[in-house]
């Protein structure tokens, strides 16, 4: 692995700007949750919670594109996380000089858009609204993005668990090797909406969802900027005994300093991994207890508070990416 | 190579159906469509195979698409002499829908019920892709890195691409790749709303009357190998994979460049990265959906890029028979460029009555035998991606 973090920006429940997540997993602030109310069918009677991007995004930080007019909050994290990214690199558009990458990672989409189109569809069978229908396709927000942009070379989104944020690692080197960018923006994101925030108390009810958008503008290394020094493939696993081999083994492979799990504070879902990590002696952080469960935005977010740390603080950082199918484990730091 | 697609089972019965220039559209069944303009589809009767016995229950999560894909998955694993997945360093497929029909499913269960309810769980976790292609996985105890890719409709070809560029970068040598989508209420209603589906049910690509396009479903899979990891297999290669390029269409969210830029430069580049001019190409199986839109786009596109030497180039839409296949379009298409460049045919662009005057490339109307060493395929996907690949064969040397 061979690629440097020369920038990064988040969007979270904790606000709009990249400092917004930072101080938040630092502080470990309280974050409030609220609930969804449905807007389809019956009135739920059970309780499941979220903590949601507050507000509009501060009027500076999105592009005047038309294409964000109508585009799913999940385009707007996108947007925003990227821009900050850039911004971070100290680097514009055009100092990219047409040779960016941009790789979208996600695991349920714009769900927003996909669930009222469906549910029109229950309702009105007659009237679906054309407007809505194309911004439910898993790469929507990605080709807005690149507009805003102006990315017209290579432009694709992956879908999985969040951890295929590394599979999105592998393809930016992959790129570059074919010397078809320089740089490369990953983004991986998520929006909420009842229908997934349900989905994830079926999992646990204490599961809290979350939601947002994570940038890394990856190039090749730079003295002074974090590089990722080790990067695992997604090690496939079935069965339960499986996936705690392998949780173990990554363990077993990580670096000292400091730790970015994945854990969520739901001690029956985060057993095999603190499990695996049970002898870790350095620092210890964990986003997914400030924010709740952001799902293809959670590991990218990983991802950008390792880079602050490795930057402040000087010491390697690994990052624990446990997947129910597929787990993984890298370390970032200043080199 | 393995297909499954609305004209075949297997490849035999795909390029039977190519030959003969069957269509295989029909009224759609799986969901209803009383109140859509179009009504017809390219659908699949899957056979009752029992293609994971492995699973044991877990059999019951598998969505209709994944089925597909397993087909497909299945015969190419049988052509190439391989029993399992072992050996193959990594899992690449395109899709755009999913397990759509489980999320549908969810959604209707929820709504309908104020308190939970009973299998949500596990509908909600099979209906994500992810989820689908961990079932293919388990069932041959496989445990390498999947990359799923939703691009739309370039899909399945941005999925055989990143394929090859896993190969020539070295970080695999023996990858399969493909792309798959299954019919779905919302995406087949999604489209009605968009006007763009034919309510004559017939896709007629590159028309002058055409009148939009028609969906369809099925998967291919192709397993792609360095010539060092075919040589330690003694694997009898079928054709070359010599190159794949995208691009970006940043016109609109749906409607293509009038112009195809994108797709002028996804056809330019891929020509230089294989080595060859466009008067080599002895085939192209065209994105063609039978959209005004499109249509004229890829047809200007395909005029610039080849200039004097289009009206020398065959081109036909294979959706003209099959439908549009989505997220599987690219990996069957390409699939179908792989039969003719092995047959030494061409398949049609049936139901054309007046071609388009955009039209200046020799438009095959109907099956013809020829004699071609590279063919190109066309994927073009709403938010704009532009994809194409190039095959030849064997003996036609160069990249």
């Amino acid at each position: 692995m061979n690629l440097s973090i020369l920038g990064t920006g988040a969007v979270t429940a904790a606000g709009w700007l990249t400092q917004d997540f930072i101080t938040a997993c630092l502080q470990r602030t309280m974050i409030p949750t609220s609930e969804p109310a449905r807007t389809a069918g019956k009135t739920r009677t059970w309780t499941c919670r979220v903590r949601g991007v507050p507000g509009a995004a501060p009027a500076d930080l999105l592009p005047k594109s038309p294409r964000l007019r109508r585009a799913s909050p999940l385009t707007k994290f996108e947007v925003a996380a990227a821009m900050q990214a850039l911004s971070s690199a100290g680097l514009s558009i055009a100092d990219l000089g047409g040779r960016l990458g941009l790789v979208q990672v996600l695991q349920n989409g714009c769900v927003q858009y996909s669930v009222r189109f469906f549910a029109e569809l229950q309702v009105q069978p007659e009237l679906p609204s054309p407007l809505i229908f194309p911004e439910t396709v898993f790469n929507a927000p990605a080709s807005h993005l690149a507009q805003c942009l102006g990315v017209n070379g290579m432009v694709t989104t992956l879908i999985g668990e969040p951890n295929h944020l590394v599979e999105a690692v592998f393809t930016a080197q992959q790129w570059m090797e074919e010397d078809l960018i320089d740089h490369c923006l990953i983004v991986a994101s998520e929006e909420m909406d009842w229908m997934t925030v349900e989905a994830l108390s079926y999992y646990h009810p204490d599961l809290i969802a979350s939601e947002g958008a994570a940038a890394l503008l990856l190039g090749r290394p730079v003295a002074g900027k974090p590089r990722i020094t080790a990067l695992s493939p997604l090690l496939t696993h079935h069965l339960p005994i499986d996936r705690q081999r392998v949780l173990r083994e990554l363990a077993s492979s990580g670096s000292t300093g400091t730790l970015i799990d994945h854990c969520s504070g739901v001690a029956a879902i985060d057993r095999p991994e603190t499990s695996a990590w049970s002898g870790w002696p350095g620092d210890r952080w964990s986003p997914g207890m400030v924010l709740g469960d952001a799902l293809g935005a959670s590991c990218g977010l990983q991802w950008v508070l390792a880079s602050h740390l490795a930057t402040s603080q000087q010491v390697p950082v690994t990052l624990s990416m446990p997947g129910a199918n597929a787990s993984s484990v890298a370390v970032i730091q200043q080199v | 190579m393995g297909i499954m697609s609305p004209l075949g089972m297997d490849w035999q019965e795909n390029e039977a159906s190519l030959r003969a220039n069957r269509t295989a559209f029909r009224p759609v069944t799986l969901f209803d469509v009383s109140h859509r303009i179009a009504k017809t589809a390219a659908s699949i009767d899957l056979p009752d195979d029992t293609l994971f016995p492995k699973l044991g229950r877990k059999a019951s999560f598998v969505d209709r698409g994944t089925t597909m894909l397993m087909h497909s998955i299945r015969e190419c694993l049988q052509q190439a002499k391989m029993t399992d997945l072992d050996g193959i360093d990594a899992l690449v497929i395109g899709t755009s829908a999913g397990a759509m029909p489980l999320g549908e499913e969810y959604f209707r269960q929820a709504v309908a019920s104020e308190t939970k309810v009973r299998g949500q769980l596990r509908r909600v976790d099979s209906y994500m892709p992810h989820r689908q292609m961990a079932l293919i996985t388990e069932e041959f105890g496989w445990q390498g890195p999947i990359t799923l890719i939703s691009n739309a409709c370039a899909s399945g070809a941005n999925a055989i691409g990143h394929a090859l560029g896993m190969i020539r970068t070295g970080r695999a040598k023996r990858v399969l790749a493909g792309g798959y989508d299954a019919l779905a209420d919302l995406v087949y209603s999604g489209f009605d709303s968009l006007k763009v589906l034919a309510p004559s049910g017939m896709p007629r690509p590159f028309d002058a009357a055409r009148d939009g396009l028609a969906i369809g479903e099925g998967a291919s899979v192709m397993l792609i190998e360095s010539e060092e990891a075919a040589a330690e297999r003694r694997s009898d290669a079928l054709a070359c994979l010599c190159s794949y390029a995208t691009a970006t269409d940043l016109h609109h969210l749906t409607q293509p460049d009038p112009a195809g830029s994108a797709a002028v430069t996804t056809m330019t580049n891929a020509c230089r990265i294989a080595g060859i001019e466009p008067d080599q190409i002895g085939y192209i199986n065209s994105h063609g959906t039978g959209t005004p839109h499109n249509d004229v786009a890829e047809a200007n596109a395909i005029t610039q890029w080849a200039g004097a030497a289009a009206a020398g180039i065959p081109v036909s839409s294979t959706k003209s028979a099959m439908g549009h296949l989505l997220g599987g379009a690219g990996a069957v298409e390409a699939s179908i460029c792989l039969m003719a460049l092995l047959g030494q045919w061409l398949p049609g662009s049936l139901n054309v009555r007046e071609a388009d005057p955009a039209v200046t490339f020799d438009l095959v109307r109907e099956f013809r035998p020829a004699k071609l060493t590279h063919a190109l395929t066309n994927s073009f996907g709403f938010g704009g991606t532009n994809a194409t690949l190039i095959l030849r064969t064997l003996e036609g040397g160069g990249a």
